[in-house]
């Protein structure tokens, strides 16, 4: 049973330049237009395609790796999937609970406490405020903060900040995960458990989908791999593969080795 | 989300979610205030003692000018001048309602609308704390209250649903034009005149079409008018009612039909 198909998923997205967004420009050169010349006023929107016919099905146990350089349309395919963007032209299927792991530290407030930011966060994720009950406390014992709990956030450190911010991200579970650039973590005891985590979250999806520029990490998780360039499909098939074909794999061969 | 969702679809799920989520927006408007007041002594009470300051020093001393008895004056504007506070401010913040919370938008799935709403509600908080300010009042000028008092519960349910459809009018169209903002806070202080808040409405001899036109007159008039035992006309209400209608198939219209775009715009 299909978890996700993306049909002919095609993404333009409208180039807004300062004169573009304003409301006078665009009426003063639609007053001027009334002439009959040509005349460049600046507030023309340009459209870039950031996806052209991207299609793919992903069915349970599905783990795929997005590979692409910077604005080959990784983002904006995650995001397509999650159903923040609205792609012009095809279609998507989504069968599932879908979790979408973007920014780590979204809806997070510096005066408000640790406790009262899990609340925030769960509300933002969408959790009922029952559910961000019955998980308030694993995600307390998970981030190992203790009584900083009830300490204002901006008193953390950096590294508290991310067990925090890391702990209430994985605690939800989803049939559907996707994750964008999920970053390390912490210092090396925790980092263990989050990795620990991660692998958690990544056994217990039916469907996983990663955009990620480290081949190390979409060795590890994924068994399909989709090379976006341009915002086209280049490569799809077995991670391994298309990692290959990529030209990713020799770095990580030559890293390990030396 | 399951299955495949149009565009409308979403947009009317998001609507729906005003209704049967507010817990989301409602908690999240609260946790704005709290943060605000955290570190200050009376915490979100000074915001009772900046306006109770402002409505005691103008009420005492504008009703001298207008020849006015303080013991009506300072009442009337004192509620005047709250709910003026309520509708201005929520004006001017939704502007900015979607622009500033593109972060969220563009990554997480929470309702679009709610971002708008979380705005409405932090205004309509500062409201509340504000009416303490009347209640104080009250109890030192004792001006009779009778049951036309409750009407001001229907009337506060209208103008917040008109002010949230107008608000999210007004974010939808911020957030791609950008120019707009500064074209709102003229607005509003053009509103400031020629709204009855400083001055009474029966004083007006010339120009009552202003009051017939202007729809922050018939929204304030509901409001103030049962608190203060003055009687309010079935035109006002008729007024009143018709702007939220209308305000509300605009925003779902605009909401509806925008609501993939703003994603990209914001």
């Amino acid at each position: 049973m299909a978890l996700l198909t993306a049909e002919n998923i095609t993404v333009d997205v409208p180039i807004l330049s300062v004169r573009a967004r304003s409301l006078r420009s665009l009426a003063l050169a639609r007053a001027r237009a009334v002439g009959g010349q040509i005349v460049d006023t600046g507030t023309n929107v340009n459209i870039v395609r950031a996806l052209d016919n991207v299609s793919f099905q992903l069915k349970e146990g599905d783990r795929l790796g997005l590979i692409g350089h910077n604005g080959a349309g990784k983002t904006t395919l995650i995001r397509v999937l999650a159903g923040i963007y609205t792609p012009t032209g095809g279609s998507l299927r989504v069968e599932g609970k879908l979790i979408p792991m973007f920014d780590i530290g979204l809806g997070f407030d510096e005066e408000l406490t640790g406790n009262e930011n899990i609340s925030l966060r769960g509300l933002v994720m969408g959790l009922s405020p029952k559910e961000i009950a019955a998980r308030a406390d694993e995600i307390a014992a998970f981030s190992e903060l203790g009584e900083y709990l009830n300490l204002p956030i901006r008193t953390y450190s950096a590294g508290m900040m991310l067990r925090l911010m890391f702990s209430i991200a994985t605690c939800v579970r989803g049939d559907i995960v996707l994750m964008d650039e999920w970053i390390a973590v912490g210092d090396a005891n925790f980092r263990e458990k989050a990795q620990q985590r991660t692998l958690e979250i990544v056994g217990n999806a039916g469907v996983l989908v990663i955009a990620s520029h480290d081949p190390d990490t979409l060795l590890r998780h994924c068994n399909i791999g989709l090379h976006l360039e341009r915002g086209r499909v280049k490569d799809f098939g077995p991670i391994q593969e298309v990692l290959a074909r990529a030209g990713q794999l020799q770095k990580v061969r030559r890293d390990s080795v030396s | 989300m399951n299955g495949s969702m149009t565009e409308s679809t979403r947009a009317k799920q998001d609507l729906r979610q005003i209704l049967t989520h507010n817990h989301v927006w409602r908690a999240l408007a609260a946790a704005d205030i709290r943060s605000k007041y955290r570190m200050s002594t009376l915490g979100s009470f000074w915001i009772t003692l900046a306006t109770g300051t402002l409505a005691l020093s103008i009420g005492l001393i504008y009703g001298q000018f207008f020849g006015q008895d303080i013991h009506s004056y300072l009442p009337y504007f004192t509620v005047s001048y709250i709910t003026w506070m309520f509708i201005a401010t929520v004006l001017n913040d939704c502007s900015n309602s979607l622009v500033a919370a593109g972060n969220l938008i563009k990554s997480s799935q929470m309702p679009i609308v709610f971002h708008v709403l979380r705005s409405v509600q932090r205004n309509f908080i500062v409201f509340a704390h504000n009416a303490v300010v009347v209640v104080l009042v009250w109890m030192f000028i004792r001006w009779p209250i009778g049951f036309d008092a409750l009407l001001v519960i229907p009337a506060m349910i209208l103008l917040f649903v008109f002010l949230t459809s107008t608000a999210i009018t007004i974010s939808v169209i911020c957030v791609r034009y950008r120019d707009i903002p500064p074209l709102i806070q003229v607005i509003t202080q053009f509103l400031f005149f020629v709204t009855p808040i400083i001055w009474y409405p029966e004083q007006l001899r010339f120009g009552s079409v202003i009051l017939a036109l202007n729809p922050i007159a018939y929204m304030l008039m509901i409001i103030r008018d049962p608190v203060l035992g003055r009687p309010v006309t079935l035109e006002t209400w008729l007024g009143a009612i018709l702007l939220t209608v209308v305000s509300t198939a605009v925003a779902m219209f605009m909401y509806r039909r925008f609501r993939s775009r703003i994603a990209y715009w914001v």
